[in-house]
């Protein structure tokens, strides 16, 4: 026959081909449902294996809404498109799996081992001894003479089997051939089969086998490609829709450097997006901005009045913290580091339900607060709840029922803060932060709740890092050991957040972020701390320290000298424990051994002569800062991109001053 | 073997010619107009793309003004005065200035935006078009400064650059009762609490003064030490 | 445009009809800012303008200027916070008048001082969203001094923003770190956070 097109007459292939498409579409769209599924797992089992987690439960005034809100996302996890398509999918395969795909006929292949019925590894002893046994049955001679003919032919096939079989392992030319071609007589026919039957290809529908062909290729498929790549277009890398991240760059770019940007003003901002608008098409600008000022305002007039504008509200509110963090990633880019502060307090208070204005969202944030009551107390802070007695505390938060103002105050005492004992810059395996080194932040912290007080004494000791090979490699592979913080306590938001802080790296010479450097993650706190009473807690022995390493993608400067930064960290979820410390990088030259090492390390340094250097280089750098003539570095924001109206004053020479008051 | 094969390919010739033809030619055609749908639809979006800065008035101020000087059925003394056609060029210019900086300061900006995927193509193409326009505007520019006065342009430029600075400087002079606005509402400060609290509440003497006066600064730090209580 | 803009050939001014005004209101600012422009050119009285020297800057008005100023410091001195206050602002306002290509630089060093001084004086009258919005500005225009940074601290101070205060006084403390003005300041401020968090240390 040698190589020839057969067509798939019997319908024996053409199976196998659909069952390897369908397995082929189907596996990974049921791994990324169950995916799906397994990430909503409920918020409250997981909080209860979570030390520190805050498990109050806490009636709110829309909480059918938000039921149902969370009832519809949890059910339109599990009932969707895909769940369709996957049942559909592989009932399918099922049904050609078990009815159609007929036995396989696999006498083509030869394997002498299975013939003969020996293992792969059995010695030649043993094949000729089965060998001997096998022919003495099938020997045409030997086989008995009442068989039929049919019968007496299978045994002189399997004779003649067992012969091929037994040569393939024994004769060198057959085992050969057996090797090279899988066929004890050499090369066998190969034939090409197309998985189609041959009505199809030849026959009378060939033309109708074009046609579907061209909608194929010329039109299905640019077509499923077309809108996939559109699809992909009109998204960002973090699920923003490209119109809403070309919105907030076009802001970011104009913005107007006399304008205070306050939360409403990013709120505002916000609902000009297009998921918003194209989300809420049914309602205008001004009613999304009420419905989330209600919501800020706690104000639950339409669960009575008109419940399905309250479900409105839910589900606005519910997809607001997804595009403020894309705000916040944007600005990040563009350094505003007032914008960034600003979207992130927005969260909170969208989180929270508390209004962004004034200065009391610290207590604002509990539940079965007196607004009124709050605001007349002058209480600002959490803390000072637990230096009163429960009385006062009761009336400052305007809360009367005794249960109720347990749970507020548990929930208060839960809020934990991070005392920051240790702040520095680090390099693995040096004693000092090198030029041009990659070097990391350092927090260590004590996770404080507002019911203790004061801070214990930590030994030095204490705060040394183990240095294992992880942390040498990547000193923030600390920070993943440590337990994963819990879904925030936030009972008038419609999803559940999981609690987490975000760093940002700011310059103190113009108070924007620091060139290079983006948002970084603290979502590992061992939060043991707050079950502590006050007197272990001042004892120290057993609290817990905190880890978080923050690897800077930038090399320190080039230059020795010390640079000055502001570390921020912003909670997601909660007020008042956010972390705003000032951070020194002191960048020296490494030890005179360590310099001999390192040949890069510039040779008309002699350090040996000089005692103390860095005082030298300490002061030149201050100088360079007063004379504003810094020199260029890579983490130091440089001063020469003088545009935006207000980088503009860098030019002036701070002698103004002096000058002026001689 | 060799038999066996040039027997079905004389039937396939058979069969059509223009087969292989109709099927390039219908392949092709698939992709062309593939193509060019796709183009056009790209293009569409570019346009439809809001620029990065919003609608340049002082340009058309110019354009319009400059349409009037130049027209001669407007007798001479109602056509715009030569200085007011000096002013607006100057106007253009600043705009001009303005936006070129603000462009080359956000260009790293927009290249990481880019390259981390944050924002779409056509808001980097916007960029780009809009950092070549700027460009041709100064260019443009350039050669009106040169219809007014001979060799204006090495003064010109600088001029504006002072202008350009001195505005934002009386921007931002102006803007500051509408902050002082934003931040008593955001802070929830108004003038008759700050009265309330003022009563209770001791001075901070202030530094440039203590300076100047050389009054005794010591005895100023330890009042704010003990009395700063503004509750 | 299909707005007719109307021209006034004596004032050498354009006017925008009050309707189309309140219909473009960024057309109608630009207007504005251009007949400034203009009647700034031709009152400077040369061809075109020149280039910002120190002989371009207007000296008649940097003596008065200079006038107020002294005025003020002396009513600060004498304590009349409140006249200090004004005399500055009316400082303020002439400055802003200068032509807008007279020096920048020039412009930017009187600024300055008037607002620190009058920084100073709100802090006396104990306007002090009003002493912040002065010290705010002149950070903002990178004026970067520890006493600017201690005006402002204190203004939020007292405006009872603790925590922006303590962050002002740090900054400060970045750019002079023995400025001991700024230490005491930040401990009194450290001890105010801890108090109003019913904390100690």
């Amino acid at each position: 026959m040698g190589s020839e097109y057969t067509y798939d007459e019997e319908g024996e292939t053409w199976p196998f081909f659909l069952l390897a498409v369908l397995s082929f579409i189907l596996v990974p769209v049921t791994v990324k449902y169950l995916y799906n599924l397994r990430s909503t797992s409920d918020a409250k089992s997981e909080n209860a294996s979570i030390k520190g987690a805050i498990s109050q439960e806490v009636a709110v005034e829309n909480a059918a809404q938000i039921n149902s809100f969370q009832a519809q996302k949890k059910s339109s996890k599990i009932f969707n498109w895909s769940l369709l398509f996957i049942v559909v999918g592989w009932s399918a395969f099922v049904y050609v799996a078990l009815n159609l795909v007929k036995e396989a006929d696999l006498q083509g292949a030869f394997d002498p081992y299975t013939i003969l019925d020996v293992s792969q590894f059995a010695s030649e002893r043993d094949i000729k001894s089965k060998y001997r046994k096998l022919s003495l049955k099938f020997h045409p001679d030997k086989l008995p003479k009442d068989l039929t003919d049919a019968a007496k032919q299978e045994m002189e096939a399997a004779f003649i089997r067992i012969n091929l079989a037994y040569k393939s392992l024994t004769d060198e030319v057959t085992r050969n051939n057996f090797l090279k071609y899988g066929h004890p007589d050499g090369p066998q026919d190969v034939s090409h089969g197309i998985a189609l039957p041959k009505f199809l290809v030849e026959g009378k529908y060939s033309s109708l086998m074009i046609v579907v062909y061209f909608l194929l290729i010329g039109v299905l498929l640019p077509t499923i490609v077309g809108t996939w790549w559109g699809n992909v277009k009109s998204y960002t890398k973090r699920g923003l829709h490209i119109e809403t991240a070309g919105l907030f760059t076009r802001r970011l770019t104009n913005r107007d450097p006399t304008k205070i940007y306050t939360v409403y003003d990013l709120l505002d901002l916000i609902c000009l997006s297009n998921e918003v608008r194209t989300t809420f098409k049914h309602l205008d600008y001004n009613q999304v901005r009420d419905l989330i000022a209600r919501h800020l305002n706690r104000n639950f007039e339409y669960v009575k009045t008109n419940p399905s504008l309250e479900a409105e509200k839910v589900k606005i509110v519910a997809m607001l913290p997804k595009l403020i963090e894309g705000l916040i990633e944007i600005a990040v880019v563009f350094r505003q580091a007032d914008i960034v502060v600003t979207a992130c307090d927005l969260q909170k208070s969208i989180i929270q339900a508390v209004k962004p204005e004034g200065k009391y969202q610290e207590l604002l944030q509990l539940p079965y607060v007196d607004r009124k009551a709050v605001e007349k107390s002058g209480v600002k802070k959490l803390g000072k709840l637990f230096a009163v007695s429960k009385e006062e505390a009761g009336k400052i938060l305007g809360i009367e029922d005794k249960t109720k103002l347990e749970a507020a105050l548990s929930v208060a005492a839960s809020i934990g803060s991070l005392r920051v004992l240790e702040s520095e810059f680090k390099v693995p395996g040096e004693d000092v932060v090198t030029p041009a080194s990659n070097a990391h932040i350092s927090l260590k912290f004590l996770v404080k709740s507002p019911k203790l007080k004061s801070c214990p004494e930590i030994d030095e000791s204490r705060l040394k890092d183990e240095e294992t090979l992880d942390y040498m490699r990547n000193p923030a592979s600390i920070n993943e050991k440590q337990p994963v913080l819990p879904y925030s306590y936030s009972p008038f938001f419609p999803s559940n957040v999981r609690n987490s802080w975000t760093a940002f790296l700011l310059s103190q010479k113009d108070a924007k972020l620091v060139e290079g450097t983006t948002s970084y993650k603290l979502e590992n706190v061992d939060l043991s701390n707050l079950a502590l009473d006050q007197e272990t807690w001042k004892k120290g022995e057993d609290v817990t320290i905190g880890t978080f390493k923050i690897n800077l993608a930038v090399p320190t400067p080039q230059n020795i000298g010390i640079y000055h930064f502001r570390l921020i960290l912003k909670n997601n979820a909660y007020f008042g424990c956010d972390v705003d410390i000032p951070v020194e990088l002191e960048v020296k030259t490494p030890p005179s051994l360590m310099s001999l090492k390192k040949k890069e390390v510039d040779s008309d340094d002699d350090e040996s002569d000089i005692s103390d250097p860095e005082e030298d280089t300490l002061a030149g750098a201050l100088a360079a800062l007063r004379g504003q003539s810094t020199q260029p570095s890579k983490i130091e924001e440089q001063d020469d991109d003088v545009s935006d109206n207000e980088s503009v004053f860098t030019d002036i020479n701070t002698d103004t001053e002096d000058e002026g008051e001689n | 073997m060799a038999e066996e094969t040039t027997e079905p390919v004389q039937e396939q010739i058979k069969i059509s010619i223009f087969t292989p033809i109709i099927y390039v030619a219908v392949l092709v055609s698939i992709f062309v107009t593939f193509s060019v749908v796709y183009r056009r639809r790209a293009l569409k979006k570019l346009t439809k793309v809001e620029p990065i800065f919003p609608e340049n008035h002082t340009a058309t101020l110019y354009e319009y003004l400059k349409v009037q000087y130049q027209n001669p059925d407007i007798p001479k003394d109602q056509k715009p005065h030569e200085k007011v056609m000096k002013a607006a060029l100057l106007r253009r210019a600043v705009e001009a200035i303005r936006r070129s900086m603000k462009l080359k300061e956000n260009e790293p900006v927009y290249t990481k935006l880019y390259q981390d995927g944050l924002v779409g193509d056509e808001v980097f193409q916007q960029y780009q078009i809009q950092t070549k326009f700027q460009e041709l505007e100064l260019k443009d520019i350039v050669q009106e400064t040169e219809s007014y006065k001979k060799g204006w342009v090495q003064t010109f430029f600088p001029v504006a650059q002072e202008i350009c600075f001195n505005e934002a400087l009386r921007r931002r002079l102006y803007a500051l009762d509408d902050r002082a606005k934003t931040l008593s509402h955001m802070w929830e400060h108004y003038v008759a609490k700050t009265e309330e609290v003022n009563e209770k509440e001791k001075e901070v003497k202030e530094v440039k003064d203590v300076k100047q006066t050389k009054e005794s600064k010591p005895e100023e730090e330890p009042k704010v030490l003990a009395e700063s209580k503004p509750e | 445009m299909n707005i007719a803009i109307n021209y006034d050939t004596k004032t050498r001014k354009l006017q925008l009809p009050a309707q189309a005004a309140a219909l473009v209101p960024q057309l109608n600012l630009e207007i504005e800012q251009l007949n400034v422009l203009t009647g700034e050119i031709i009152a400077s009285g040369s061809e075109v303008p020149l280039p910002a020297t120190l002989e371009t800057f207007n000296k008649d008005l940097s003596k008065m200027i200079k006038k107020l100023y002294e005025g003020g410091v002396q009513a600060f001195q004498a304590g009349k916070y409140s006249e200090a206050v004004k005399q500055l602002s009316i400082g303020i306002e002439m400055i802003s008048r200068r032509h807008k290509f007279e020096s920048f630089q020039g412009t930017l060093q009187e600024l300055s001082l008037f607002l620190m001084s009058r920084a100073d004086s709100y802090l006396k009258t104990k306007d002090y969203l009003k002493a912040f919005n002065d010290a705010d500005m002149l950070i903002g225009m990178m004026m970067c001094t520890p006493d600017n940074f201690l005006r402002r601290g204190v203004s939020n101070y007292f405006l009872g923003n603790y925590e922006d205060a303590r962050a002002d006084y740090q900054r400060g403390l970045s750019f002079d770190e023995d400025n001991a003005r700024l230490q005491t300041e930040l401990e009194i401020c450290l001890d105010k956070i801890l108090e109003e968090n019913g904390d100690y240390l």
